[in-house]
């Protein structure tokens, strides 16, 4: 085998087809396949939604440093039988351009259990808010979008931060604090 | 190949990054349980080598090094010191492990001293960063756990830096300088890929050997049979460009430049 430098001139993907914007989407997780995977042993998960007032979501925001996008918070209490077994909450964070749906499990003593990421989007352009583009992908399943020379799904290059998730569960273990403790 | 494998793919915030994980095997539940572990993995690696942790045993090393202690290490960062402190020497410095202000007091990987039993020493006081090495490290780890599961297939990505093993993978990467656009490059087949650019962020890569920040329009993928050699090597290529082609060959490694024109320029391995 032997080597040497070569030069291509490659047509990125999504340039010619969807025009000046792309973007990419994956679901890892329904909402029922994580609350199984947070705890396995649940024969029931109770919603116990709380809606905060803005006086309170001000209280969550001086105990974490972290302000919440939304007043109501999803969450459900995980039950075998009668036993408590701990908290369920679904929440959302904003990515590198939209949201990313997540969720935090809290035992019963209110120690984290298990963090997933349920649906992770990443658009760019301001074209991207249009629902019609929206449509060529969200919905289908994995492995069906996107389908131009191939799939994107196996991406490299810049690191994305994760510190949106972090804050998130410092905002949510706050939540716990004042409001389900 | 049996029709009725399990494949699933899952995500968690991990090395300040998102780690996605694809796995395929004989149960969804030996998967998921096979999946869990290699995120385990990940997480005792930066547990181990976060730079930022004041807990973590990279932390402990470093202010042993100040003081110029001796120190005993896991066997996991003795093994990657050795691996950094080799590569160190195999490209004459331009990869540096030393953090950017201890380079300029004149210390560097050289001066880490690797003694008997995971004891480390440093002969100058010097600040380590694992951070060109560690995430690599992270994702060999986690498909070491893939496959000690007898996993049919993997994939891990960490945040861009990746490995897979059992069947060939469509990769593309990030486009250098255009948010959105995606270029493909060969599939990866029993191999890891990694990628570093600073065409998105103001923060520098920094020469091991000239001290001076490098900036490069181009972003460097690495193709390599490690995610931490590919990892790593994306450093030196992106400060030497073509010159590191003799490096390449010696680590049997492709590189890939991707210029925001759309030029790949690529040292690939052509079959005979």
């Amino acid at each position: 085998m032997n080597a040497r430098w070569r030069t291509y001139c490659i047509v990125p993907l999504a340039v010619m087809a969807a025009g000046p914007v792309a973007g990419w989407a994956a679901q890892y997780l329904a909402l029922e396949e994580a609350q199984k995977l947070c705890f396995p042993g649940a024969d029931a998960f109770v919603p116990s939604d709380i809606t905060l007032t803005r006086e309170q979501m001000r209280a969550v925001k001086k105990d974490s440093g972290v302000r919440a996008r939304t007043g109501t918070q999803k969450l459900w209490r995980a039950m075998r039988g009668q036993e408590f077994l701990g908290w369920f909450i679904k929440d959302e964070v904003l990515g590198k351009h939209e949201l990313i749906t997540w969720a935090l499990a809290l035992g019963p003593d209110g120690a984290v259990r298990r963090i997933e990421i349920l649906d992770y989007r990443e658009t760019y352009g301001y074209e991207v808010r249009g629902a019609q583009w929206r449509a060529q992908f969200y919905g289908k399943k994995h492995g069906a979008a996107l389908k131009l020379d191939r799939d994107i799904k196996n991406i490299g290059g810049a690191t994305l931060s994760c510190r949106h998730i972090t804050d998130g569960v410092k905002r949510l273990l706050s939540f716990y604090e004042l409001f389900l403790k | 190949m049996n029709c009725s494998l399990s494949k699933l793919r899952r995500c968690h915030p991990l090395l300040g990054t998102f780690v996605e994980i694809t796995a395929a095997g004989d149960t969804a539940a030996a998967v998921q349980a096979a999946i869990d572990e290699a995120f385990a993995a990940i997480g005792r690696v930066q547990a181990l080598m976060s730079f930022h942790d004041p807990a973590s045993e990279l932390s402990r090393v470093n202010r042993a090094a100040a003081s110029g202690k001796t120190v005993r290490v896991s066997p996991q960062i003795y093994h990657v010191l050795a691996f950094a402190k080799a590569l160190h020497a195999g490209t004459q410095g331009i990869f540096d492990i030393a953090a950017a202000r201890t380079q300029d007091q004149g210390a560097g990987t050289a001066d880490i001293e690797l003694l008997p039993d995971h004891a480390v020493r440093c002969l100058r006081p010097l600040t380590i960063d694992l951070g060109g090495v560690a995430k690599g490290f992270a994702v060999d780890c986690a498909i070491e756990v893939l496959r000690g599961a007898d996993m049919d297939s993997a994939l891990v990505n960490a945040g861009g830096d990746m490995r897979c093993f059992g069947r060939p993978q469509p990769v593309c990467i990030r486009h250098p300088g255009m948010p959105g656009r995606f270029v493909p490059l060969p599939d990866l087949n029993d191999a890891a890929l990694a990628t570093s650019a600073n065409s998105y962020t103001a923060c520098a890569h920094f020469h091991g050997r000239t001290r001076g920040p490098v900036r490069r329009p181009f972003s460097v993928s690495v193709r390599a049979t490690t995610c931490m050699m590919a990892d790593a090597l994306t450093k030196v290529v992106l400060a030497c460009g073509q010159r590191s082609a003799p490096l390449l060959s010696e680590f049997d490694a492709d590189a890939f430049m991707v210029y925001p024109d759309g030029r790949v320029i690529c040292w690939e391995k052509e079959e005979a």
